[in-house]
Order: structure tokens, then C-alpha cells, then sequence
């Protein structure tokens, strides 16, 4: 293959608007870094393959064109437009396409799609700007693919049959100066030598002097003979101009002038009143005549301004057109959707929406009136308006935001109303594909926004239907909006193939996102900048630092006061005391959202008394610390610091309350830094309280340091019986000791199977997992479990009577053995990590995932939770997954929990489908006969100019095949029509048949 | 007769043609057709591309009499149709009678060169043996014999000493071909002598005249589905309706687009005739029957007009 006829690929930047896109993808960038959240990252990949597919199209579109020819008369005069038939093999089918013809560097035509036909021939006015002989030009195709957003050029260099370009011929020359600086010699340089080289001799002029007198010469020839000497200089001609501007008429004289002087060798000057300029050759004296006539008639001598070359931003391929309505209106639609996401982040109804879709309306209204698609029409004013009002109000937010409750306060403030009104106010100002392209950015940028601040489970949908409809606006903007007859015959020939190979790039493009997002883990959490926090007027817990139910009164100690059962977040485990024979229907209603990277047990409090039936919080109240930030000190047992040994991760969790809940505040264990709008009290067993109860709609945020636990590393603590023992510091052993203490009921079976369960020279890590496999073979999980009897021992009675029970008696049957063998256990209690949002990312937690689970004390980790019932993995062994294999996930987790339902439906959605499409082939057969739906199938595969059959098959001549294939078609077919002795013969049909479906 | 023999003469026919002609193939198969259609030809072209020397062709590569008339300014009726002259009906010459002495048009092909240099007398002439395919005079008829076809050249109006033909008179013919340039390649071979004139004495009869009768009457039995009449009902509608065309296509104008369809069906070894026949003939026959809104129009606008007639109703299908 000889590439140099192919010519080269390569980009040539970007259409209008694309830049747009561009910057919203970044500013969507800022937003997943803020928020953490996943639905953010979603968009991102997604449109980041968006973006890089279409850079890829337009690619793709140049590769089919093959081959570029023109032709032209044999002589033309220069800079007058000529007729040349321009024949180009492969003319992109899709988006804009512009042609342009160089000749050297001089652009002789520049034509778009709009001038070439089926066949991809053009006639254009060809304009030559220099004299001499061409050979040879360079085709420069510029294409954009079908979304139009980025131009690839291919230039190909073609030889053509010579054209000679003759100077213009009636082009009277303006008056010149002709001056030569040849000198005489009797000029001197400024040391009073002669100036000049030796040029030969001549006779003696009056006046010379002595010194220049060749005395040899003279002397032989008897008459006195001087060097002849001569500068280096030339002719030079010069053109005086009365002034800077000068008429079409001047300007054309003048370069004809110029360019006779270029051709001839001389110096061309021109002379203004103002200025002096010495034209160098034909580029210049071009580009002095096009400044002087004051018109961009040679764009390519105008360099475009260092901005727009860094940026490489070339608009001027551009191809005006009117606004596509259809574009328009799903612009529009996506702009509806964006805001109807954004509103629903913030909690607004759907009544608001009306009025803005009014808006929105109106945008489109004016947008379809007034967008001309050419540039005459510049609503400055409006921009200026606009543009003003919104920078005024980010500084006014800007001005105003103070610390971090004051961001999070304006992101879900005035930063969103801003943003809607500049998008409904921006629809006004859409006239054409840039401001149309910036439209649709905006929108990008509020759906990225709604995205990070939704935390429900709908996000997946927002986004889709987004999704969907940007892509129909974005993909129809390029389109021809008033397609010629032609037109729409192609579009329609081609309209099932294309629609097969869009479904197929959809696929592909699909693909391509959920590979680039299986890469992309899970954003682990919000920006340190932003730490979301927001408190929603809670009542105030009555006595400071004590608990509080959700209506904010005490719930003490007073069993019957505690958390209302049977109510959302009424759980026991959030009271004062834990009644291990009581659970409570704790219903399914969701509680709260938690966004984090990893699953976590969210603890809420922990127990530390046992009486045998009953749990107790240490009474202590500890400290009060006052928000937003607060740190959180370090408390037994959670080591303050990370050892070369033990390492530590930050791990950011987001809680989102959705139901009123008690004022204990939840953390991933070892919180460090919360952000709570707020004070909180730390207590000294690591659980914390706020001054507010925590109502639907507060929110707060907790950065804990996860000591990185893995099996290996608790394994090699040892046993922590012996380990405590040996441990010779007093204060600690006195902490410590209320975690080992039993309660007077235990009964002896419970510390016999205790003792008979470990094994000597076990590791505790050992021990617990003996115990947990013991319990779960032993003991069965049952939320109607029987109550024991009074004044029994609920562990006895839950171990050897009635083996069954929920999580709160088997974490104190695990407490209460653990303890009497020595090792430090306590009873947490919380939520469980709940289901993830695979879209948004975030945890669901439901009323029913409160939990009690048993904490351990190891000597160098910490508290380690073990839980019988629950499987949560060690932070070590926690795996973050990826946006990607969350998405997956939830896909095949959806089919697989309603195969039968979505098999119906995707059935169901395929009988539809063929029932429409064989009741319309029915009725078209019916009105047709089957010979005319074969006539019909064969007329849709040839361009409608071809109105007979013979006519219609002599389109298939590409192949022999083909257009045997299709005379054959074409002649049973007039049979069929005609024919008077025609028989309808079903073997004959099925050839036909046959025959029609080879073509297509 | 059937299809194939029909397909076979003209085969014959149009190869013998085409040996001369360079280049023509379009126009030869319209000459063809109307021959078989037993209509008559006009060939309207500058001078100097042939058509009179397809007109000979024509005559010679059918084996049948062959007479040529020189249009001129001072052509009368009677040197064209023949004329009754004095003739001495006793050995003495004493007793003489008006003889009906038959004109150069008694020939089973006439070439009549340059008909638009003749006056309007001698064009009008033609009117009845065109269409009926006699000559009267005296009152009495004189058939001419059969088959007959009348091949007329005409030089464009344009050109020096011409008399426009007639509506009447144009309209008896059944096609109007314009031969044109040939392609380079063609115009190389025959200043190279492979073709043109230089071959027109190669040209042997390659029908008969029994045969030509055969097929004739073959053609005119070859089938018109109503569809098909329907269509260039439409097609002459559509030429009366344009608002270019002051006067539309005549009756005579459908009936001679099909015969001239059937014939092409026949060419092409077909029984009955199709779409394609009646699109591809008829701007040839229909296009000079139409007369234009603007009165100096050439016969080229009528061409497009015509076509654009043609591209204005659907043709039939299944």
C-alpha cells in the first residue's frame, strides 16, 4: 500500500462546544473528589469513553476515503475563481465533512458536505493565488464522525493533470519606481575605502578619482581605464500607495505588479505614507493586499491568535447550520432530568419542577426562532447578563462560605439554585451547536452534582434516562436538518445496518466502560476539604450526655422508657441496658445510608456489665467536645497510634440518616475525626452521644483508623489468657478487669463447655473460632426464641435449653465463655453493614440490621469484633472492589434474584416486538401480494431516481454477483407485473426471495 | 414467430447497424425499434455526425427498395409523391393521358435528408403517407409498398435556412433521435476508417423483407398489461398538466410509445412489455410532440421537460 497516497491521519482538533464537555468532565472530576461518591465515578468513565469514542469515530470516518481527484481547465488565470469537478472516493457518510484543496500552503477551495453529491463528486470554485505551473495539490478531507465533536483531516496529495496559472492578464501595473543600487564605485565605506567588490573595469567617468583608476589598463590601453565596481544589491521596485487602504481593484493591480517584480527577481517595496514594506515573495504580497482590503479573503496568511492555536481549536471547519429542533428538544429533556435529580437530592418536590420545565420550555422556544446556526447573531448583552450574575453569585457564596459546615451548607444551598437558574437562564441564550454544546455541559455538571449528593436508590435510573437522552441530543445535532429526498432514501437504506452497528458500538462502548471501571475502585470517601456534616433540628438530648430516645426525652434506665419498641430505631441495643430476652419487631424501614468504601460493623454502643440476664452501659459520661470537627481521643484498648507492626487506613464513612434515630452517634471502629454539626460526648468505652438526637435528614461524617486485622495477625498474638496475665502494669490490668468479669449466674455447664471446647496451646483467635463453630452447630438463630424463665441464666438457658436465640444472646454466650477463660470481651451493639447501592455506592442500613455483636480485646489490635451470626470481613481482609465489579454485581445479583420475572419481560418485550412487526409484514402483504413486498424490498435497496426495475438493478454493478443476482430479481419481478402468462410459482418466489436477500 | 425469432432479427439488425454507426448503440436501438414498430424516424442533429449515414444503414441492412430525397428550398410535393405526367397511349403519339408517374417515396425505405430546408408545402405532403401510407392524387390512391419507413434527417433551427416542421408533420413520427458526438474512441475509428462510411458498402441485407413483415406484425401483438396503458396515459397527462407545456402529448403519441415499447420488448425476446420499455422510449417519442410554453425553445428543453414528466409519475410494479 503506498501510504503517502493515503496520506496522513491525524487530529485536527476540536469542534465548537467540545470543549465544554471537556471542562465539564473536569469540574465532575472536583465533584467525585469532594463527595466520594460512585454514581460520580459512574458518570465519569462513562464519559470518558463517550468522549474518547467519539475521538475515535471521527478517526474511523476518515479511513474510508480512498482516493481524491480534480480536475480543472488546462489554464487558468490567477485569483479567478474557476469551475473544477472535484471527485472524492469515500466521502465520509457521517457529521460534517470539509474539503479543502491547498495548493503549497495556499488554500484553493474549501467546501463542505452540502456541495457533494451520491457519488462524492463536487463542483467548486477554485481560486489560484499564484502564478506558475500546478502539479500537484493536497486534499485535505476534515471530518468529524456522527457526534461532530472532534475533526480528524486527512490530506492526500494528488497528482493532477498540469494546470498552468497565468498572471492576470489585464491587470494594468501600478506605477513603480525601478531604482538600481548598483553603484559606480565612487560610494565609500565608512573607513574611506571603496565599497563594493571588484566588478570588472570600464572607462573613466567625470568626476572619479585617482584611487579607483586600474593602472595597468589604462597604461595598456592608453585611455584611463577605472575598477568597475558594483554592490550587491538589485533592482528594486517601488510601488507607492496613497494610502494604508486601498480598493478590490488596486488590490488586484497591485498584486499583479507584485508578483510581476517577485518573478523578475527584484525587490518589491510598498510604500505607504505610513509605512514602508519589502514584499519577499507571493505569500506576503498576498497577505499585504488581503490586510490592505481590509478583508479575510486569504484566511490561512491570518494566524489565528495564540490561544486559539494552543487550544488548537478549529472552529473555522465548522459547518453552520440551524439547530436540529430535535437535538433541541432532548437538550432540553436532559437538562429536565438533570434538574428533576437535582431537586430530588435536595429534597424538593416534584411541584417545583413545573415551572422550571415552563423554563426550560422557553429555551427551546427562543432557541428555535432565533438559532440561525450562523454567527451573525451574538447575544452579548445576554452572555454578559449572565455571565456577570453567576460569577457575582459564586463569589457571593464564595464570600460567604465559612469552614467545613459552611461548604457542605452551600453545595446543598444556594450553589444548586444557582446552578438550575444558570441553566434555565442559558436556554434562552442557545442559538447555535457551540451554545447548544455548553447547554448540554451544564447540565453534565448538575447531573455529576445531583449524582454526588443522592444517596437513594433511584440514582441508577436518573442517570440512565440522563444518559440516554444526551446521547440522542448530542448525536442528532449533527444530523441534516432538512434532508433532500436522497437524503432520507440513504438514511433509510442504510438505516438498518447502521442501526445494528450502533447497537453493536453501544455494546462495545458499554464493555469498554465497565472494563475501565472494573479498574476504578471504589472512591474511598469524601475530600478531607468537605467532610459532609448537617444537623436538621433535632430536639436536643433533656439531660446532657445521657441517652436520648428520638423525641429527645431521657431514656434513662427505666426499662419501659428506653427507645419506644416496636418503633423505628427502637432497638434495646441504643438504651441504657441490654435485656438479652428481648428483641423487639424491629420492621425493615431504612434507617439510615452509610457511604464508604468497604463494609464496616457501624457501632453504636457497648456493654461492658452482664448481671446474666441483662447488659448495663458504663454510667460515665465523658467528655463533651464541640463540633464541627472533633477529634476523638483514643480509648482503652484502641491504640492511638500505628506501630511498625500494626497498620493502620483511614476509612471514611458518610452516615446519611433517614429515619429518627436515638442520639448515639455511629462509628466504624477506632473513630478519630468526626465531623458532626454539633457537640458530641466521647465516652471512655470508645461510644459516643450527641447533645441532638439524630432526626431524618441530619448527617456526619467519621474517619476512623482501621488497624488492618487479618487472621495471621490475631493468630500470632498467642493466648491472650496467658498474655494478660503476664502483662505487668497494673492501671491496665485494673481497666481491664470489668471486661472479664462473670455474672453470679453463670452456671458451671456453661464454664465446663467453655473449658472443654479449647484445646491446649490454642491461639484465642482459635479459641473464638472453636466457640463460633460450636454455637453454630449447636445453637440455632430464631428471632421468636423463648423467653427464659425468671431468674434464670439467659446464657445457660440459651446454651443448654433452648439452643435457639438471636444475636443478642449469642454474643453474651460468646462474651460470657470467652471471659471465663481469661480473655477481655464486651458486647457491641449497632448495625451491620446493610446492602450496597451498587449505583450510588453507598450502604442501605434497614431498622431489622441492628445487631450485637462481641468485641475482644487483643493486645496489640485493639477490640476485634467477632460475630457468630453475621459475616463482616476483617478490615485487613476487606476487599474495596471496583465501581465496575459493583456494577456487574448488581446486574447479575438482579437477574439472578428475578430470572423468571425478567426472562417474561425480555419474552414478553420479544413477542411485542415480532407481534407488531408480523401483524404490519401481514398487512403490507395483504395490501402487496408476496411479489409486491418482494418489489417493495427491492425498490428500498436502490436510490429513488431508479424507478424501473431494469434501471434499479443496473445500481448493482459493483459486483458481478450482485448485478447478476439483481437482473434476474428485477426480470422475474416485471414478469410477475406483466406478464400475462406469468403463473405465481412458489419455487420462482423463493428465488426471488432468495435473490432479494443476497442483495441486501 | 416467437420472442426469440423476434429477439434474433433485431439482433442481427442492430449488430449490422452498429458495425457503421460508431458509438450509437442508444439511438440504434430506438431506430430499431421504430422500424419494427413500422413508425417513422426523425434524426434532428447538426450536419456532419451521421445521420444520414444511418439512415442508409438503416435501408441497406434491410433487404427491400431504398430511395433517398435531397431536401431542398425548391422541393415540390410532386417530385417527392410522383405526379401524373402526359404519356402517349397510341404508337403515333397523336392520343396522350395523364400517367401517375410514382415519386422517390415508393421504396420500402425513404431517406429524406435536411426535410426542414423544404417548404411547408412539400413537408405537408408527407402527412398522408406518413400516416396512411399512401399517395393520392388525382383522387386516386396509390398504396406504397409495404413495409415502409421514412427515416428524415433535420438540421437544428438554429442553423441557416431552415422552415420548422409543423406540429402535424412532427408528430406523425413516431420517435426523434439525436445521434450527438461520438466518443472519442468511436470518432478515432472512423477517421481510422474501421467504421462509418468506409463500411457502408460492407453492409449486406441481413432481414428480409417477408422476414421484417413477420416480426412487424409479431410486435404488434405483443401484450400491453392496463397497467402499462395506465402509466402512459398518466405519462401524457402529466405533459398536458406541466406548467412549461403550453400543448400536451397527443394520443398518437401513446399509441406510437407503445408500439414502440413493444417492440423494444420484442428486441429483447419478451412477449409482453414492461415498465422499463415504456420509461426508456419516452422522451424519443413523446418529447418533440409537446409544444412549449416559451416559443423559442429548442428541442432540448422539450427533452428535459419530458424527462421531468418521466420522473413525475411512478411506474408500475407488482
Amino acid at each position: 500500500m503506498d501510504l503517502t497516497a493515503l496520506g496522513r491521519l491525524r487530529p485536527a482538533g476540536s469542534s465548537v462546544g467540545t470543549f465544554a464537555f471537556v471542562s465539564a468532565w473536569f469540574v465532575g472530576l472536583a465533584i467525585a473528589r469532594l463527595t466520594g461518591a460512585a454514581a460520580v465515578v459512574l458518570l465519569l468513565a462513562a464519559g470518558f469513553v463517550a468522549l474518547a469514542s467519539t475521538a475515535l469515530s471521527s478517526l474511523l470516518s476518515t479511513r474510508s476515503v480512498a482516493s481524491a481527484q480534480l480536475r480543472a481547465a488546462g489554464t487558468v488565470d490567477v485569483d479567478t475563481p474557476v469551475t473544477a469537478d472535484l471527485s472524492i472516493d469515500g466521502l465520509p457518510t457521517n457529521g460534517d465533512v470539509v474539503v479543502r484543496i491547498l495548493s503549497g500552503d495556499a488554500e484553493i477551495v474549501r467546501c463542505d458536505r452540502s456541495g457533494f453529491d451520491d457519488a462524492g463528486h463536487a463542483d467548486v470554485s477554485a481560486l489560484f493565488p499564484t502564478p506558475g505551473i500546478v502539479s500537484d495539490l493536497s486534499i485535505e478531507v476534515i471530518t468529524t464522525g456522527a457526534p461532530g465533536l472532534f475533526w480528524t483531516r486527512r490530506r492526500l496529495t494528488v497528482d493532477i493533470d498540469p494546470i498552468a496559472v497565468a498572471p492576470v492578464p489585464d491587470g494594468p501595473m501600478l506605477e513603480i519606481t525601478a531604482a538600481t543600487s548598483r553603484d559606480a564605485g565612487e560610494r565609500s565605506a565608512a573607513g574611506g575605502r571603496t565599497a563594493g567588490d571588484v566588478d570588472g573595469v570600464r572607462p573613466w567617468r567625470e568626476g572619479e578619482g585617482d584611487s579607483s583608476v586600474h593602472w595597468s589598463s589604462s597604461l595598456r590601453s592608453r585611455t584611463l581605464i577605472v575598477h568597475d565596481r558594483a554592490s550587491s544589491s538589485e533592482e528594486r521596485w517601488t510601488i507607492a500607495l496613497p494610502s494604508e487602504t486601498i480598493d478590490e481593484a488596486t488590490a488586484s493591480r497591485l498584486l499583479f505588479t507584485a508578483f510581476e517584480g517577485i518573478r523578475l527577481g527584484h525587490e518589491v517595496a510598498i510604500v505607504t505614507p505610513a509605512s514602508t514594506r519589502i514584499l519577499h515573495d507571493t505569500t506576503e504580497a498576498r497577505s499585504f493586499a488581503a490586510h490592505a482590503i481590509g478583508a479575510a479573503r486569504v484566511p490561512q496568511d491570518v494566524p489565528p491568535p495564540w490561544y486559539r492555536r494552543a487550544l488548537r481549536l478549529r472552529t473555522q471547519h465548522e459547518v453552520p447550520r440551524a439547530l436540529d429542533p430535535v437535538s433541541r428538544i432532548a437538550t432540553a429533556c436532559s437538562s429536565l432530568i438533570a434538574i428533576g435529580m437535582l431537586l430530588g437530592a435536595l429534597g424538593s418536590g416534584p411541584a417545583t419542577l413545573g415551572p422550571i420545565a415552563l423554563g426550560l420550555a422557553l429555551g427551546v422556544a427562543s432557541s428555535l426562532k432565533f438559532g440561525t446556526g450562523s454567527d451573525s447573531v451574538k447575544p452579548w448583552r445576554l452572555r454578559i447578563g449572565v455571565g456577570t450574575a453567576t460569577f457575582g453569585a459564586l463569589a457571593y457564596v464564595a464570600s460567604t462560605v465559612g469552614g467545613v459546615s459552611g461548604l457542605l451548607a452551600a453545595m446543598r444551598g444556594p450553589m444548586p439554585d444557582l446552578l438550575m437558574l444558570l441553566l434555565i437562564v442559558h436556554g434562552l441564550e442557545v442559538i447555535d451547536q457551540r451554545t447548544q454544546r455548553v447547554h448540554q455541559a451544564i447540565a453534565g455538571v448538575i447531573v455529576a452534582y445531583a449524582a454526588g449528593l443522592r444517596v437513594d436508590g433511584n440514582v441508577g435510573w436518573w442517570l440512565a434516562a440522563w444518559a440516554v437522552v444526551i446521547v440522542i441530543a448530542v448525536r442528532t445535532s449533527t444530523r441534516i436538518t432538512t434532508p433532500s429526498a436522497d437524503d432520507k432514501h440513504r438514511r433509510q437504506r442504510v438505516s438498518n445496518r447502521r442501526l445494528a452497528k450502533s447497537i453493536a458500538l453501544a455494546g462495545a462502548a458499554g464493555f469498554v466502560t465497565i472494563a475501565v471501571l472494573s479498574v476504578v475502585p471504589v472512591p474511598d470517601g469524601p475530600a478531607r476539604l468537605g467532610l459532609p456534616a448537617l444537623s436538621n433540628d433535632a430536639p436536643s438530648a433533656a439531660t446532657p450526655g445521657a441517652l436520648a430516645g428520638p423525641d429527645g426525652n431521657s431514656a434513662a434506665t427505666s426499662t419501659d422508657r428506653r427507645g419506644s419498641l416496636g418503633q423505628v430505631g427502637g432497638y434495646p441495643g441504643f438504651s441504657n441496658t441490654l435485656d438479652t430476652s428481648v428483641r423487639g419487631d424491629l420492621g425493615d424501614e431504612l434507617v439510615m445510608r452509610v457511604r464508604a468504601a468497604e463494609p464496616a460493623f457501624w457501632r453504636g454502643q457497648t456493654f461492658t456489665e452482664f448481671d446474666g440476664r441483662t447488659w448495663s452501659v458504663s454510667p460515665e459520661e465523658g467528655t463533651r467536645r464541640v463540633g464541627p470537627r472533633i477529634e476523638v481521643p483514643a480509648t482503652l484498648g484502641d491504640l492511638p497510634r500505628p506501630t511498625a507492626r500494626i497498620e493502620t487506613d483511614e476509612f471514611i464513612q458518610t452516615y446519611y440518616i433517614e429515619s429518627d434515630l436515638p442520639n448515639v452517634v455511629f462509628a466504624a471502629s477506632r473513630p478519630d475525626v468526626l465531623t458532626f454539626d454539633g457537640s458530641v460526648w466521647t465516652r471512655p468505652d470508645g461510644s459516643m452521644r450527641s447533645n441532638v438526637t439524630l432526626n431524618k435528614g441530619s448527617v456526619y461524617t467519621v474517619v476512623s483508623q482501621r488497624v488492618q486485622v487479618t487472621p495471621d495477625l490475631l493468630q500470632s498474638q498467642g493466648d491472650i489468657a496467658t498474655t494478660f496475665a503476664d502483662i505487668d502494669n497494673p492501671e491496665l490490668q485494673a481497666r481491664l478487669a470489668p471486661y472479664l468479669a462473670l455474672p453470679e449466674s453463670t452456671t458451671q455447664r456453661t464454664l465446663d463447655l467453655a473449658a472443654t471446647l479449647r484445646q491446649p496451646g490454642d491461639s484465642t483467635y482459635q479459641t473464638i473460632l472453636r466457640y463460633q463453630q460450636w454455637l453454630g452447630e449447636n445453637t440455632g438463630y430464631d428471632l421468636n426464641a423463648p423467653v427464659p424463665a425468671l431468674g434464670t441464666d439467659a446464657v445457660d438457658n440459651f446454651l443448654f435449653e433452648s439452643q435457639l436465640g438471636f444475636c443478642e444472646q449469642i454474643a453474651s454466650s460468646l462474651a460470657v465463655m470467652l471471659r471465663s477463660q481469661g480473655v477481655p470481651a464486651r458486647i457491641a451493639t449497632g448495625y451491620v453493614p446493610g446492602d450496597r447501592n451498587r449505583v450510588s455506592g453507598v450502604f442501605e442500613v434497614k431498622a431489622s440490621d441492628a445487631h450485637a455483636w462481641v468485641e475482644v480485646w487483643f493486645p496489640e489490635t485493639g477490640w476485634e469484633s467477632f460475630d457468630p451470626t453475621a459475616v463482616v470481613p476483617f478490615a485487613g481482609d476487606a476487599n474495596p472492589g471496583t465501581v465496575g465489579g459493583d456494577l456487574i454485581g448488581a446486574a447479575i445479583s438482579g437477574v439472578a434474584s428475578r430470572p423468571v420475572e425478567i426472562g417474561l419481560l425480555a419474552g414478553l418485550a420479544l413477542l411485542t416486538f415480532g407481534t407488531i412487526r408480523s401483524v404490519a409484514n401481514l398487512i403490507r402483504r395483504r395490501r402487496r401480494g408476496r411479489w409486491g413486498v418482494l418489489q417493495d424490498r427491492f425498490s428500498a435497496m436502490t436510490p429513488p431516481s431508479a424507478t424501473t426495475n431494469p434501471l434499479r438493478a443496473a445500481t448493482f454493478s459493483d459486483t458481478t454477483h450482485a448485478a447478476g443476482a439483481a437482473n434476474d430479481l428485477a426480470e422475474l419481478l416485471d414478469r410477475a407485473a406483466f406478464d400475462p402468462n406469468w403463473v405465481d410459482d412458489d419455487e420462482m418466489y423463493r428465488s426471488a426471495r432468495e435473490r432479494v436477500n443476497s442483495l441486501l | 414467430m416467437n420472442a426469440d425469432t423476434a429477439a434474433d432479427m433485431a439482433s442481427r439488425l442492430t449488430a449490422s447497424i452498429n458495425s457503421v454507426i460508431a458509438g450509437k448503440a442508444a439511438v440504434v436501438d430506438v431506430a430499431v425499434a421504430t422500424l419494427l414498430a413500422r413508425g417513422h424516424l426523425l434524426i434532428e442533429d447538426i450536419p456532419g455526425v451521421g445521420k444520414t449515414l444511418l439512415a442508409q444503414v438503416i435501408a441497406r441492412s434491410v433487404g427491400g427498395s431504398f430511395r433517398r430525397i435531397q431536401g431542398t428550398s425548391d422541393l415540390l410535393p410532386g417530385d417527392v409523391t410522383g405526379s401524373m405526367v402526359p404519356c402517349s397511349i397510341n404508337p403515333a403519339g397523336t392520343m396522350t393521358s395523364l400517367v401517375f408517374r410514382p415519386g422517390p417515396v415508393f421504396a420500402n425505405l425513404v431517406v429524406f435528408d435536411e426535410l426542414n430546408r423544404t417548404p411547408p408545402r412539400t413537408q405537408s405532403a408527407l402527412l398522408e403517407l406518413t400516416e396512411e401510407a399512401q399517395v393520392s392524387i388525382d383522387g386516386v390512391s396509390h398504396p406504397l409498398p409495404d413495409p415502409f419507413m421514412l427515416v428524415a434527417t433535420q438540421n437544428p433551427l438554429d442553423i441557416a435556412g431552415t422552415v420548422r416542421l409543423s406540429e402535424g408533420s412532427l408528430d406523425r413520427f413516431a420517435a426523434v433521435v439525436t445521434p450527438g458526438r461520438a466518443p472519442t474512441a468511436s470518432e478515432i475509428d472512423v477517421l481510422a476508417g474501421r467504421q462509418g462510411r468506409t463500411m457502408l458498402d460492407a453492409v449486406r441485407p441481413v432481414v428480409s423483407l417477408d422476414e421484417l413483415t413477420r416480426v412487424q406484425s409479431f410486435v404488434s401483438c405483443v401484450h400491453v398489461a392496463d397497467a402499462l396503458a395506465e402509466y402512459v396515459v398518466a405519462l401524457l397527462d402529466a405533459t398536458r398538466r406541466h406548467p412549461a407545456i403550453r400543448l400536451g402529448a397527443s394520443t398518437r403519441g401513446g399509441v406510437l410509445l407503445l408500439a414502440l415499447a413493444r417492440a423494444r420488448a420484442a428486441m429483447q425476446g419478451r412477449t409482453y412489455v414492461i415498465s422499463d420499455d415504456i420509461a426508456a422510449l419516452a422522451v424519443p417519442a413523446l418529447a418533440h410532440r409537446i409544444v412549449l410554453a416559451d416559443a423559442n425553445s429548442s428541442l432540448d428543453t422539450g427533452r428535459a421537460l419530458m424527462t421531468e414528466c418521466l420522473a413525475a409519475v411512478p411506474p408500475p410494479t407488482v
